[in-house]
């Protein structure tokens, strides 16, 4: 009896663990482009930013049973997110910083990916420079106002999310967001 | 407000702190509303960019990881494929009988059965002869 009942266990546990990384599988698959992304834009190395999904969702799903809802999990995954890109900067500025400069796409070639409208030769060019003083402009930001920068303006996201994301309060990222902007309108504005 | 928006009050305005008094201004100046719309666009071209950038390069990734993962699989299953033609030649390289050794230990046994035929078909031994005199092979040794 004793031991149906066991096996019994068993079954459900590993019933229980097969939903898990099934559910798991759907967040992975509904997240991944967003985090990859976000790590891209911050830290220009696609292959660094797959690492850094890669590691988002093992600790994720190493955490999971600790995760308490207070949030949604799209602010969660984000704020591993946030926390792997500044270890990694970090990590970058004190060890591997030249050989990252180097594997770091040139800023010159990220404004090539513009969306294809129809737009004059002129206008495009134009607008190349300013995504290119953008881009520029972004990298040269502090961390926290890259961070917060990169949130707002790449992935839309609104000020409590930024705050939930990044620990700070809605203050902190209002005045982090407004020197940002400021910065980046400069450089575009110099830039032209 | 007479004068065009300040470097501050666009900024505020890009990030949605509208103001009546800001918006009334936009709303009356074309200058102001060339320049706001001119920089929002920069912005939305830059995260254009960065959606575009990010998508062809994950696209590549998923591309690569499912040939990866096919290839894995095709390597794989050649792998189990010629591990088992190794261990069918093993088992049928042990189980096969050895022709030399077996056709010596046949002639062995043959002069064996010729001897002890020899030593049987012998006359009686006569009364005190010694025992290994008996045979002619030397039962000292081993």
């Amino acid at each position: 009896m004793e031991l149906t009942l066991t096996s019994q266990s068993m079954a459900v546990l590993q019933d229980r663990a097969a939903t898990r990384a099934d559910d798991f599988e759907a967040i992975v698959r509904q997240y991944r482009p967003k985090i990859f992304r976000f790590a891209l834009a911050s830290l220009r190395d696609a292959d660094v930013a797959e690492t850094i999904a890669q590691d988002c969702f093992l600790k994720a799903f190493k955490a999971q049973d600790r995760f308490r809802h207070d949030c949604s999990m799209d602010t969660w995954l984000m704020q591993i997110a946030v926390n792997l890109v500044r270890d990694q900067i970090r990590n970058r500025r004190f060890q591997f910083w030249r050989r990252a400069r180097l594997s770091a796409k040139p800023v010159e070639r990220l404004s090539d990916w513009l969306s294809n409208g129809e737009k004059s030769a002129e206008v495009k060019t134009l607008l190349k420079e300013k995504v290119s003083a953008v881009w520029d402009a972004a990298e040269s930001l502090p961390e926290r106002q890259r961070t917060v920068f990169l949130l707002r303006f790449v992935e839309d996201m609104e000020l409590l999310e930024i705050a939930a994301v990044t620990g700070m309060k809605e203050g902190t990222v209002k005045t982090h967001l407004f020197r940002a902007l400021q910065a980046v309108r400069e450089r575009m504005g110099a830039s032209l | 407000m007479n004068s065009h928006l300040s470097s501050e009050d666009v900024t505020l305005w890009m990030l949605g702190e509208r103001t009546s008094e800001l918006q009334n201004h936009v709303e009356i100046c074309g200058g102001c509303q060339t320049r706001l719309a001119a920089e929002t666009d920069a912005l939305l071209q830059f995260r254009g960019s960065v959606h575009a950038w990010s998508d062809a390069e994950f696209s590549v990734r998923r591309t690569r990881d499912w040939k990866a993962a096919a290839q894995w699989r095709v390597r794989f299953r050649q792998a189990c494929l010629a591990f088992a033609m190794c261990l069918v030649a093993f088992v049928a390289v042990l189980s096969r009988p050895n022709q030399a050794h077996l056709s010596e230990r046949t002639m062995t046994d043959a002069a064996l059965l010729t001897q002890v035929n020899s030593e049987l078909s012998r006359d009686v031994p006569s009364p005190m002869e010694p025992l290994t005199k008996l045979v002619s092979w030397d039962g000292s040794q081993r």
